[in-house]
């Protein structure tokens, strides 16, 4: 899949597959993934758990730990540097200035012994070159910007001091001080309640415009992509199923798979019953063959069960690519 | 409550603590045999014996002689040592801060040995390396500190000629029996590092480190490290204070080192009632206190421990 329009483009990923070698056999948790961000947008990245977004994200970074996980072919392209290629030991260079991660759970994400403070410093005297009270004063003032009350003492607080949503905000600070080409944030707000869901991700909506970053949102939850992204790229069992624009996704999706998460929120919308895509999600050990999405789709035809569907390009300005062998798009 | 509070009251508990293992080692020593009997000679007449008895104070009821002790105990006063005829305390400080020195010695050297063989076969585990790692560390903890002693002995003295075999007096005396003991905390510290930097290492926070471009020494040195503190003094005050408690006696035979565990079994083999009391008060003492020092340590590594 190559995406026409290549201006702009400051992360593209290119075939990534990542496995994990278990005594039971293979889990291919990343499947031949590829993408592009471009520069400013808001890319999300959307599938149930087990479809291997966080793996796809982490892989970027190469923090995949081997055993059991193995990043087995792929490019990255971060800004022209080409990420796999770089000695592990220069992986600190892409890492922070290049990809900075919020992690989805942060109650267990923040170093229990360190003060908050000296993890945002940390980030600051790595990435922006400060030492010292100016990198401290920095670091101060990322915790004034994610909106944390009284900085000047919160500095000196220990995570088990601070609640969930205000762990959270940290996550984000040390994330935004590294001033990355590229957030990633992956499910940035699953373990919180909704009213502290709302507070963080209207805190990152604010956050992108003051700072006018590249995002690449990691989320199972359609209400999100609707507010946070510009386009939206679909995963299902380790694959790319579609992308494409975030109206595009709500108005014209191709995927079976995209149309039945899509429905079943429509459905509840008109008052009608919960639209359920029937079956469970795929054994990743033993996927089946063809396309992985046959055994649920109800449009399954003979070729879907043996042959692998490529990418098709719909719009016809690589726009909105399909990995189907009939889409459902309206023409 | 305030650190300075919680120690205060640690201490008088530890007082108390002091107090009920004196009186059941009194109980205890008193009920299972007759020290008249060791110390005279088989053909020793009735009224011989009576005389020692009186002598001994052993003739008049338990409770009585309790008090007493425990009256001159808080004085520090443990009466003379039956067996070697002169003041307990006396015995006691003339072999106690040897033999300190020497497990403390042996602590130093697990633990400069321990952590970075703990730490190197949790970064790398599963390879050759923390294999090797691990078989040495159950080597020390299985092999006999005994055994291990004669071996150093026949490499490093009789060998190579480097080091005396036995005797106190310079600090060479102390290299050899302090690397015998030091094996098996050795083994059982780094077995626990190990598990412990490998549970470190899974955690998410390490994640988050490296995602924000920390070195890998720095994620091992300055964020991991301090999490696997708590777990690794447990473990160097539990195995120091078993050393101290006698399990250092073996070795302090093989060297010939007239050390504190060399004592205690001694003492017990003699039946030296006054002595032994005078032991385990001490052994007592000291185990509270570096229970309590472990558990000041652990408010210092871990910030969620408050007293």
């Amino acid at each position: 899949m190559e995406e026409t329009k290549t201006k702009d483009i400051i992360l593209s990923v290119k075939d990534l597959s990542t496995s994990f070698f278990l005594r039971e056999g293979e889990v291919k948790a990343v499947d031949g993934v590829s993408f592009s961000v471009r520069k400013g947008e808001c890319l999300a990245l959307v599938g149930e758990s087990g479809s291997g977004k966080t793996v796809t994200a982490l892989s970027m970074l190469r923090l995949v730990v081997w055993p059991p996980g193995k990043i087995k072919s792929g490019e990255v392209i971060l800004d022209g540097v080409s990420v796999f290629d770089l000695p592990m030991k220069n992986m600190k260079d892409v890492r922070g200035k290049g990809m900075a991660m919020i992690l989805q759970e942060p109650m267990s994400s923040l170093n229990p012994s360190q003060t908050i403070g000296q993890q945002i410093q940390e980030a600051v005297e790595i990435n922006q070159g400060l030492k010292g009270e100016e990198a401290k004063k920095k670091a101060i003032e990322m915790l004034g910007i994610v909106r944390i009350p009284s900085p000047e003492k919160r500095y000196y607080n220990y995570p088990h001091e601070l609640s969930g949503g205000m762990k959270q905000r940290i996550m984000i600070a040390i994330a935004l001080s590294c001033r990355p080409k590229v957030l990633i944030a992956d499910e940035p707000t699953c373990s919180l309640d909704v009213t502290i869901q709302a507070q963080i991700l209207r805190l990152m909506q604010q956050l992108r415009k003051e700072i006018d970053t590249t995002i690449l949102f990691i989320t199972s939850d359609l209400g999100i992509v609707a507010e946070m992204a510009d386009r939206v790229a679909i995963m299902y069992a380790g694959q790319l199923i579609e992308i494409c624009d975030v109206f595009t996704l709500f108005e014209n999706s191709a995927h079976p798979y995209t149309k039945g998460i899509m429905g079943s929120i429509t459905a509840m919308k008109e008052g009608g019953r919960l639209n359920i895509i029937s079956g469970d999600p795929p054994d990743l050990m033993a996927l089946p063959s063809g396309c992985k999405f046959h055994p649920r789709c109800e449009y399954c035809q003979e070729i879907c069960k043996t042959e692998e569907p490529g990418y098709t390009d719909l719009s016809g300005t690589g726009d909105h690519w399909v990995r189907c062998h009939f889409p459902l798009n309206k023409k | 409550m305030g650190m300075g509070k919680y120690i205060l009251q640690r201490l008088a508990f530890t007082v108390l603590v002091v107090i009920g293992i004196s009186i059941l080692v009194f109980v205890i020593t008193h009920m299972v045999g007759n020290p008249v009997d060791i110390m005279l000679p088989l053909t020793a007449t009735e009224e011989q014996r009576q005389l020692l008895t009186q002598q001994l104070g052993l003739d008049k009821p338990m409770i009585e002689q309790l008090g007493t002790f425990l009256k001159d105990a808080a004085t520090l006063d443990f009466g003379m040592s039956w067996w070697q005829r002169r003041p307990c305390m006396e015995v006691i400080m003339d072999d106690l801060p040897l033999t300190a020195l020497l497990i403390f010695f042996a602590s130093c050297i697990s633990v400069i040995v321990a952590i970075p063989l703990g730490i190197a076969a949790a970064y790398h585990k599963g390879s050759f390396l923390d294999r090797v790692l691990t078989i040495i560390s159950l080597g020390g903890i299985c092999l006999p500190p005994f055994w291990i002693g004669l071996m150093l002995m026949l490499v490093f003295s009789v060998k190579l000629g480097w080091l005396p075999t036995s005797g106190i007096g310079t600090w060479k005396h102390m290299i050899l029996p302090a690397l015998a003991i030091s094996f098996r905390p050795m083994g059982h510290l780094s077995q626990i590092v190990r598990f412990e930097m490998m549970q470190q290492l899974n955690g998410l926070y390490v994640i988050t480190a490296r995602a924000k471009g920390v070195t890998e020494t720095a994620v091992l040195f300055k964020h991991a490290l301090k999490n696997i503190m708590t777990a690794s003094i447990t473990m160097i005050g539990s195995d120091f204070t078993k050393q101290l408690g006698g399990l250092s006696a073996s070795v302090e035979v093989v060297f010939g080192f007239p050390g504190f565990g060399h004592l205690i079994s001694e003492t017990i083999s003699n039946m030296d009632f006054p002595l032994l009391q005078a032991e385990v008060f001490f052994v007592a003492l000291i185990v509270c206190l570096i229970n309590l020092l472990v558990d000041i340590l652990y408010a210092a590594f871990d910030p969620r421990i408050r007293y």
